[in-house]
């Protein structure tokens, strides 16, 4: 006759497997992710870059966002665009008689004042694939009237 | 027997897997965007020329041989500098960002890189209408492709205009 006491005994507890480490571990790594994915290049919902195959990586510079919601330099907006598609154009009161846009060549210049007497650095164009080149070049003229010599366009890379 | 005594007992741990298997599947999915959306950059210089209009018969054949141009206006692409080829690549049908013939242009180019080994500058002088993306196309093709290397520095000319 088996005892009672001889019988396998069985634990009440419930198997539960711990896993707010694994909650913790996985929430910053999803933070990281957040973090290293930055909207403010080129992701930003109204702004269609356009394609190309031949680029390259993206370098540090002074970043001028161009879009039909508006021009910022820096994450500041310094002005706005009237109009749409092919018709799109600064308004006509921020435009010099050389062709610049006033707001954009003085906004340039304070970035280009405040890095001294540093070397110039590039100008980084994110620039609606929509928008009509008189545009784009008022914005170029604008950057070579405040000392900005080099430009890079930023691209969505094209596979192949 | 008194029952105050008693109390009732309830697990309190929070089951926290429904909302680990959404931050598993967060995680790729974040990791898939970033991937389909791979941002770069093409290098280029801005100048300001004086007006060169194409009504200038002379004018134009003077720059074509000095310099490798491409005029994007609002009916296709016009060539200066690629030899025999006809300067005019118009649009396969109404003309959009996508309807510009990229293709021909290249060959245009091609071309033109043989006839001028040592120039590296492609002036790329566009109309005022044209769409932005028409312009980095343009800029795309000239830096190479598979028929070999073609113009590494485009050249955004401002100030003329077809």
């Amino acid at each position: 006759m088996t005892r009672r006491r001889d019988r396998p005994r069985r634990l009440g507890r419930a198997s539960v497997l711990p896993v707010t480490s694994m909650v913790d571990i996985f929430t910053a790594l999803l933070l990281f992710l957040l973090a290293l994915v930055d909207p403010s290049m080129g992701a930003a919902a109204d702004l269609l870059l356009p394609d190309a195959r031949a680029a390259v990586d993206v370098t540090p510079g002074v970043r001028v966002r161009l879009s039909p919601a508006g021009l910022w330099v820096e994450d500041r907006e310094v002005g706005a665009v009237e109009g749409e598609g092919p018709a799109l154009r600064f308004p006509a009161a921020v435009i010099d008689a050389d062709g610049t846009v006033a707001p954009l060549r003085e906004a340039l210049a304070g970035v280009r004042a405040a890095a001294g007497g540093e070397a110039t650095p590039p100008l980084i164009l994110e620039c609606d694939e929509r928008v009509p080149y008189l545009v784009v070049e008022q914005v170029l003229v604008s950057a070579r009237a405040a000392g900005f010599e080099r430009y890079h366009l930023v691209v969505d890379r094209a596979p192949g | 027997m008194s029952r105050r005594g008693r109390r009732l007992v309830v697990d309190a741990r929070l089951d926290l897997t429904p909302i680990m298997s959404l931050v598993v599947h967060l995680i790729p999915l974040l990791l898939v965007a970033v991937r389909l959306r791979e941002v770069a950059q093409l290098d280029s210089t801005a100048r300001v020329v004086p007006a060169i209009r194409t009504s200038d018969g002379q004018a134009l054949a003077d720059q074509a041989e000095r310099v490798v141009s491409v005029r994007v206006g609002a009916d296709g692409f016009l060539v200066t500098g690629a030899g025999g080829l006809d300067p005019r690549i118009p649009c396969r049908g109404a003309c959009a960002p996508d309807t510009y013939d990229y293709a021909a242009l290249g060959q245009a180019l091609v071309e033109a890189r043989r006839l001028h080994p040592g120039q590296e500058e492609l002036a790329v002088v566009a109309e005022p209408e044209v769409p932005y993306a028409v312009v980095v196309g343009v800029m795309d093709t000239a830096r190479g492709g598979p028929d070999g290397p073609r113009f590494r520095q485009p050249v955004l000319v401002s100030g003329a205009r077809p």
